[in-house]
């Protein structure tokens, strides 16, 4: 497996508190790797240690199998915070900048961006006119400049009108699709991160807390009954034998998932109770993934 | 780096702020020469004198003589230029808008996440600075010449002219160097557009006289040395450096100052962007 993105051990400590701690991430080349964590959780000092700027207190990073940081940054784009944009330059003199900073040779490179994030008819426009879905939109075309292999989105929607937000979505799908571009992104719209996204990574307190598929995720987002006891005991022997029931999983604190009959709870509760198994808790679980992100975020904080 | 140096110099071009102090450059030359006008026609030679002899005794001007004198013209002008802060005044405030403008709209962290070491990207600042603060003090000795020729006419060329202004504009270039070489300094250790301003306002306007305080303090602690730190302050150097009669321990002296500024400017933004994250 060819990895965009390993890191190994990562840390990155400001005063008094981790800011990343002991972070080990592997992006796969060819996702779309999900970032997804509350404020200050340690998103962006993560995206900013991968970009360059912010230096690690210690571990290590590597991009595209290598060390060589500075030469693999050259196939990255980067869009980190907020836009970094020139407000007294139109958005083609930003873009002009950014094409001469990395030598592209083909001038039509501006015009070419700015079609692709919907600009053609704003790049004479001074950038400090721009609302802020338009800037973000600038800034995706500069981090696209140079057709990077490896794209570091922070919060790329942001400020996006439900359009935009599609347009970005397609976009990033398409590049991805077709070009092979990996792309990390963060973003707090999860509904959205969740059309996009393949592999997603939890990080709280700046803790990479988990890693996951989209499948693993549709998977732990099944519509379920959760049922929760006090003692495993005879209970999987009571689903199977009496209730005939064998789409279910056994979750390690004596939580029981059940797949199928969702309708008869109050059955399966009164044939584990006949059966001498305590029943602290039924409940029909399952929800979108954006309960599920909330849930594994906020639900960790207690 | 080229690639660097090439987009640096496209935003210095499309920067407003280098043309607002390039106007100001021209304005400020306009107004110093259209105050010599004002002294020659309201002044007779002896009340300029009285004046001068007045003012360097209080220390208001380190080069009196040479302001209060009675025959002006482009070749006597020229050198004067220098002796007034506007020029560095208006490389500062230039350098801070440039530099630390970069991290106010947060430009610089596109730029630093391109891939760049953080030595090429200072480096590529620093000389493109230079650049603009040279071009800032050429237009300004170019504005001096026109508007000081229409006003008082050329004058008359000394012998050893050519050598002599050589010499001058050599030690001014690198003392301006220097003074750029100063605020990128800052600038890049402030890293913010407001706060850059302030303090280059506040070290124009307070620094001479704290260095003075200092002078004060080491003489009445240190009888016996012999320093004058305020003498080497980057400023007073210029002005005391603005003569065509430059002597070699002056000549030295700009030099030394220039180049050690310039140095020393570089290791501290250096080492400061080197280290630093980038917010």
């Amino acid at each position: 497996m060819e990895y965009a993105l390993q890191t190994k051990d990562l840390v990155k400590v400001f005063p008094g508190s981790y800011a990343v701690h002991h972070v080990n991430m592997n992006i796969v080349r060819g996702d779309i790797y999900g970032f997804i964590g509350k404020n200050g959780a340690g998103k962006t000092t993560m995206m900013r240690l991968v970009s360059g700027l912010a230096k690690p207190t210690s571990g290590s990073i590597e991009i595209f199998g290598s060390k060589d940081l500075n030469k693999q940054r050259k196939r990255m784009g980067c869009m980190i915070e907020n836009p970094g944009l020139y407000p007294n330059m139109t958005a083609k003199q930003n873009l002009e900048v950014f094409r001469k900073t990395l030598g592209i040779a083909e001038k039509n490179a501006v015009e070419e961006m700015l079609s692709i994030v919907g600009l053609d008819d704003a790049g004479s426009k001074k950038v400090k006119k721009y609302s802020l879905g338009m800037k973000q939109r600038l800034g995706i075309a500069i981090a696209l400049l140079g057709n990077p292999d490896f794209l570091v989105l922070d919060e790329p929607i942001n400020g996006l009108d439900p359009e935009g937000i599609k347009d970005v979505r397609n976009l990033l799908l398409k590049l991805c699709r077709e070009k092979q571009i990996t792309i990390f992104l963060s973003s707090h719209i999860l509904g959205e991160l969740s059309k996009i996204a393949n592999r997603y990574g939890i990080i709280k307190n700046g803790k990479l807390i988990d890693e996951f598929t989209k499948e693993e995720l549709d998977l732990r987002c099944r519509r379920c009954l959760k049922i929760e006891l006090e003692q495993m005991g005879n209970a999987l022997k009571v689903l199977e034998t009496d209730l005939g029931i064998t789409n279910y999983d056994v979750l390690p604190d004596n939580t029981l998932r059940v797949f199928e009959r969702l309708e008869d709870a109050a059955m399966i509760n009164a044939a584990l109770v006949r059966s001498d198994n305590l029943v602290k808790s039924i409940a029909l679980s399952g929800q979108d993934l954006e309960g599920y992100f909330m849930d594994m975020i906020g639900g960790i904080d207690e | 780096m080229s690639n660097l140096l090439r987009a640096e110099f496209f935003k210095l071009f499309k920067s407003k702020a280098f043309f607002i102090c390039t106007l100001s450059m021209v304005g400020a030359t306009i107004i110093m020469i259209l105050t010599y006008k004002l002294l020659a026609v309201l002044y007779t030679p002896e009340m300029l004198d009285a004046l001068s002899a007045q003012m360097e005794g209080s220390g208001l001007t380190s080069s009196g003589s040479e302001v209060f004198m009675t025959t002006y013209n482009t070749v006597t002008i020229l050198p004067l230029s220098f002796t007034g802060n506007s020029f560095q005044l208006l490389i500062a405030i230039f350098t801070a808008i440039f530099v630390a403008g970069e991290y106010s709209c947060g430009a610089m962290k596109a730029t630093a996440s391109k891939g760049y070491s953080r030595m090429s990207i200072f480096a590529s600042k620093f000389i493109s600075t230079a650049v603009a603060a040279d071009i800032l003090v050429i237009i300004g000795l170019i504005s001096t010449v026109i508007f000081a020729t229409i006003i008082f006419g050329f004058g008359e060329v000394p012998s050893g002219f050519a050598s002599d202004m050589a010499l001058f504009l050599l030690v001014q270039f690198v003392l301006n160097l220097g003074v750029s070489s100063l605020f990128v300094a800052i600038s890049t250790l402030v890293r913010n557009m407001g706060g850059c301003i302030a303090i280059t306002i506040g070290i124009s306007s307070f620094l001479p006289m704290i260095l003075s305080l200092i002078d004060l303090v080491i003489q009445k602690l240190l009888p016996d040395l012999l320093l004058s730190i305020s003498s080497y302050w980057i400023v007073q150097v210029v002005a005391e450096t603005s003569t065509l009669s430059l002597t070699s321990s002056l000549l030295t002296k700009g030099l030394v100052t220039g180049i050690l500024y310039t140095l020393f400017s570089f290791i501290i933004g250096a080492a400061s962007f080197q280290v630093r994250d980038i917010n």
